[in-house]
């Protein structure tokens, strides 16, 4: 066998391959024309994998899924593990194969938001995290949580349930949606017990385990006793760190409590799927419009206790919560840019 | 090491008679075992293979997803196996690269030119940033006798977290929410070949640097000369060839490749170098050269590579089954390559084939 | 105050530091026999994914240490298979191991997620937390017993390797699988008994990993440890103690990392993570290629 009728082979069976391959992309294409008309396409995008088990954020965001596929009937395509730097190309991909709505559940994707909306103007694309500026389109949208508010109920779970009297915050990078949402704790566990001590370390990425495990068990060491973890996958680490160290957590996002049933205090509770639902019900009535929606402490609320903390003590979190929904309570805003470091 | 060097070489003969069709027949029984796998989570292998390719060859943003993958993957791949035939393997394809195109980034972030003048030096530094990278490996294999495999590994991970070091420190986007430098400016970044296509015109590099080598190593005194010292090299050097210099000179070609990879994969798709970046395109230019076995063969099994890459996203979109799987794929063609090819029942039968 | 931060510190080296000491007595032992273990980093990731999985059905860490033993068996076996008795290249073999363990557990791992599994497996606990281990004592019963084993494992290597009769015959083959040959020693057999148990050790460490550190399990989660132990044998002149000694100095620089916002070195901590490489490749210059067992990364074919 001579050496070069062997690459011919060799190129030949590649493009038989690819040529199959390509072929029964066709075939699977032509079957499927009437019945999706109707059906309204919508693509997500992840930075993460496995949103549907991951930290609290995205878990959220996938219940919100859930709720456009099974009471909306939406085609939703989920990309997941798409790294920041390569959203706005996904993202631009799903438009151009006509796709009626781009969803991003992460602000960090916000660059990629701000640059591709304004090349599809055909496509909707829905940032569902905190935002302050719309891309320049005419189909754009946000439902922005005052991740401020969150902070605030957050930080008087976290006061009211501490008895060291010190708490420990982790996040994953010093993001500015962090850092407000964490002023917001520190200003509100002030506010419920004067004394109080927050410690805030950022660990440097979302998904480090073993990295998250030891910042938490160093606050732990240093007397913290509830620890509010708001990061990536990373979290299940903070949860071990915690079982260890006899310590607390307050669940982020979603309700957290199978996940580390024996330390979860309760979860913060971010109502994403009624987020997704306001997206739905607008866009398939047409008033969808270019906005953005502030989704203050109405949208936010707490998973049950389950016995972690005696009955009076959550009675008081819970009227502390209801007044900051109504906006009774008087805590100051500020943003601790300190924490950050530098 | 040597006999590492040897042996790997001997697969990546030019011409390796029937180790063509091993590849051939290893890569579609790894396809196979991915149906399998798709089978085991529930989702129809024919579906799984039509989101697969269908993801990747079918519209024009996959298309060119494609393209510009297949780009870093002929590169890597070059890197790999222009050293290889010197005798020496080159792991450290990932790490050129991540520095090449942290080069890229910092020339583009900061000259202020013509674009065609600074999409020049950036390509430039991102090769000389490669080929600065290689030369710890190269210096300590030549001056004290380290084994490269080892060292390039090393060097692997110190550039991924001097990345790292890079993108969230002295070129972190004060914008952004993640370790990221700033996207390179528009005016710098790569424009598409022929115009109004959005071939990115990184593939026609790929092509032709591919087209060069193959003709390098088959009809040049270069080749030749390569050729001998990775095969004997005391013979060679007893003929009178400069071994030490024709072993450096691939060496560095290889991380100059590599390098350029990271420079034309910034300025021409991601725009950015950030945390995750990159695939691992460095990485996955070992199997590729070891498949590919020929800058031509390189060329083919790249593109193979870089459909499966890119189609991964829309198979686990459509069927369900993780696009993690693509992994497997990218280690089992080679394990079972190389197994067929030192297996008995192999050698009987090239031998009946001679 | 100050003796506490150093005894919650040591504590986090010993636990960083296991898992590297198991996975660089895995490539360690296998080197002295001939083998450059580069599959380490994936027999790392099938332990810490067995592990994982076996200590959440079966309720008990114990269980979990058990299956990955097992499964580190069966990657010792292919291993074995390919690298010995084929022979293929070594650490072509490896590289593509490695990428077919990170495709298998990512894909395992994703299918149980859907299957909504709940990955929080029960730990291995250290017999009391950091508080005591201002003394000695206090110390050794702050870590988890896999670190105690780990040590152990490291003196026993020791033992074996440089202090017994079969041992001098191991290290023989790593040297020269010829010579050895001709003096009538079986080399398959000494090299399949080393991948294998080199395999267990390395799935030992993913065990480490996770049972002993963070009870559950992410996709890729070693993160490059695996080679990090490479390094450390390395570095430790493919002697067991003095690997120990790179594994503790790696886990002190990890502990270190994640100390550093605390700390407020204001250094960015990639650099404390650069450190197990660029060290390694500062003693690779200083001492060339002189102490690496001859023979390792060839393959042995009797022909």
């Amino acid at each position: 066998m001579s050496k070069r009728s062997v690459v011919r082979r060799l190129v030949a069976g590649v493009l038989v391959l690819l040529l199959l391959g390509g072929l029964a992309g066709c075939a699977a294409e032509e079957e499927k024309p009437a019945a999706q008309e109707t059906k309204v396409k919508a693509a997500i995008i992840f930075s993460i994998v496995n949103p549907a088990r991951a930290g609290g954020w995205d878990r959220a965001d996938w219940a919100g899924i859930e709720a456009l596929r099974n009471e909306y009937g939406w085609e939703v395509t989920v990309a997941e593990g798409v790294p920041y730097a390569q959203t706005a190309a996904t993202a631009a991909g799903y438009a151009e194969q006509g796709y009626d709505l781009v969803i991003f559940p992460d602000a960090g994707q916000t660059a990629a938001f701000l640059e591709v909306a304004p090349k599809y103007p055909k496509t909707w694309f829905v940032m569902m995290s905190m935002c302050e500026k719309l891309p320049n389109s005419p189909r754009v949208a946000a439902w922005s949580p005052d991740l401020y508010a969150y902070g605030e109920m957050v930080g008087l779970v976290a006061g009211k349930a501490t008895e060291s009297g010190i708490i420990g915050l982790v996040g994953g990078v010093p993001v500015p949606a962090l850092i407000t949402l964490f002023s917001g704790t520190i200003e509100a566990a002030k506010f419920v017990r004067p004394d109080v001590e927050v410690l805030t370390y950022f660990v440097g990425d979302w998904v480090d385990v073993a990295k998250h495990r030891e910042l938490a068990a160093l606050q732990i060491q240093e007397g913290a006793d509830v620890i509010f973890p708001e990061t990536g996958p990373g979290t299940l680490g903070c949860y071990e760190a915690a079982q260890a160290g006899g310590a607390k957590i307050v669940g982020f996002a979603w309700d957290m409590y199978e996940d580390a049933p024996e330390v979860m205090l309760t979860s913060v509770i971010i109502n994403k799927p009624r987020m997704y639902r306001d997206l739905a019900e607008q866009f398939m009535s047409g008033d969808l419009e270019k906005k953005i929606v502030h989704c203050g402490a109405e949208y936010f609320g707490l998973a049950d206790f389950r016995g972690s903390l005696p009955e009076e003590t959550v009675k008081e979190i819970q009227d502390l919560v209801t007044k900051l929904q109504n906006g009774e309570l008087p805590i100051p805003v500020v943003i601790h840019e300190e924490i950050g470091g530098s | 090491m040597k006999n590492t060097a040897v042996t790997v070489k001997k697969m990546l003969r030019p011409g390796w008679g029937s180790s063509a069709t091993l590849a051939v027949a290893s890569v579609v029984l790894s396809l196979a075992a991915l149906c399998v796998c798709s089978f085991l989570a529930g989702a129809s292998p024919l579906k799984v293979m039509t989101a697969l390719f269908e993801g990747a060859l079918r519209g024009r943003y996959a298309l060119v997803t494609t393209l510009s993958e297949w780009v870093a993957m002929t590169l890597c791949g070059l890197a790999v196996l222009i050293p290889y035939r010197a005798g020496f393997f080159n792991v450290g394809g990932q790490g050129q690269l991540e520095v090449g195109a942290i080069a890229a980034a910092a020339v583009a972030l900061s000259l202020t030119a013509p674009r065609p003048l600074v999409v020049l030096v950036a390509l430039l530094a991102a090769v000389a940033a490669g080929i600065l990278v290689v030369s710890v490996p190269l210096v300590l294999r030549l001056r004290r006798g380290a084994s490269e495999v080892t060292t390039t590994i090393m060097m692997n991970f110190a550039c991924v977290q001097f990345m790292y070091a890079m993108v969230t420190g002295p070129l972190k986007d004060p914008e952004s929410w993640y370790g990221t430098t700033p996207a390179v400016p528009e005016m710098c970044r790569l424009p598409s070949f022929p115009p109004g296509t959005e071939i990115p015109v990184g593939t026609w590099v790929a092509v032709l640097i591919t087209v060069g080598a193959a003709w390098l190593m088959s009809s040049t005194v270069f080749g030749l000369h390569l050729r001998a010292v990775g095969g004997n090299r005391p013979a060679a050097v007893a003929a009178g060839i400069p071994a030490e210099r024709v072993f450096t000179k691939a060496v560095l070609m290889g991380a100059a490749l590599a390098g350029l990879a990271g420079g034309l994969q910034l300025l021409g798709y991601t725009f950015r170098v950030a945390e995750g970046w990159s695939k691992s395109w460095g990485m996955v230019g070992i199997p590729i050269a070891l498949l590919g076995g020929n800058p031509l063969g390189v060329l083919v099994v790249g593109l193979l590579f870089a459909i499966l890459e890119t189609g991964s996203r829309s198979m686990q979109a459509l069927t369900g089954v993780p696009a993690a799987l693509i992994y497997l794929f990218q280690g089992l063609p080679v394990l079972i390559y190389l197994g067929l090819r030192a297996s008995a029942w192999y050698s009987r039968w090239a031998r009946a084939a001679r | 105050m100050e003796v506490q931060w150093w005894a919650d510190f040591l504590s986090a080296v010993l636990r960083a530091a296991t898992p590297l000491v198991f996975c660089a007595l895995g490539v360690l032992v296998c080197g002295r026999a001939g083998i450059l273990n580069i599959g380490v980093e994936g027999s790392m990731l099938v332990g810490a994914l067995a592990a994982v999985l076996a200590a959440v059905y079966s309720g008990d860490p114990w269980m979990g240490v058990v299956g990955a033993l097992g499964v580190g068996l069966a990657a010792g076996l292919v291993l074995t298979l390919l690298t010995v008795y084929l022979p293929t290249d070594q650490v072509v073999t490896g590289i593509a191991f490695n990428l077919v363990c990170l495709g298998v557990t990512s894909f395992i791992y994703k299918l149980l997620v859907l299957g909504g599994v709940q990955l929080m497996a029960p730990a291995l606990r250290a017999a009391q937390d950091a508080e005591g281990a201002v003394s000695l004592a206090g110390l050794a019963a702050a870590v988890t017993p896999l670190t105690w084993i780990a040590l152990f494992l490291v003196a026993v290597s020791w033992v074996f390797l440089f202090r017994t009769g079969p041992g001098l015959l191991w290290r023989s083959v790593g040297e020269s699988a010829w010579a050895s040959h001709a003096a009538g020693l079986n080399v398959f057999r000494v090299r399949t008994v080393a991948v294998v148990v080199g395999s267990l050790l390395s799935a030992l460490g993913g065990a480490a990993l996770t049972l002993g550190w963070v009870p559950t399990f992410t996709d890729n989660m070693t993160m490059g440890r695996g080679f990090i132990a490479l390094a450390a044998v390395y570095f430790g002149r493919w002697h067991p103690g003095l690997a120990l000694a790179a594994c503790l100095l790696f886990g002190a620089g990890e502990a270190l990392a994640f100390r550093a916002q605390a700390l407020g070195t204001g250094l960015n901590p990639y650099y404390y993570l650069m450190l197990p490489y660029v060290v390694t490749l500062m003693a690779v210059a200083a001492m060339g290629r002189s102490v690496e067992p001859r023979d390792t990364g060839k393959p042995y074919a009797r022909r």
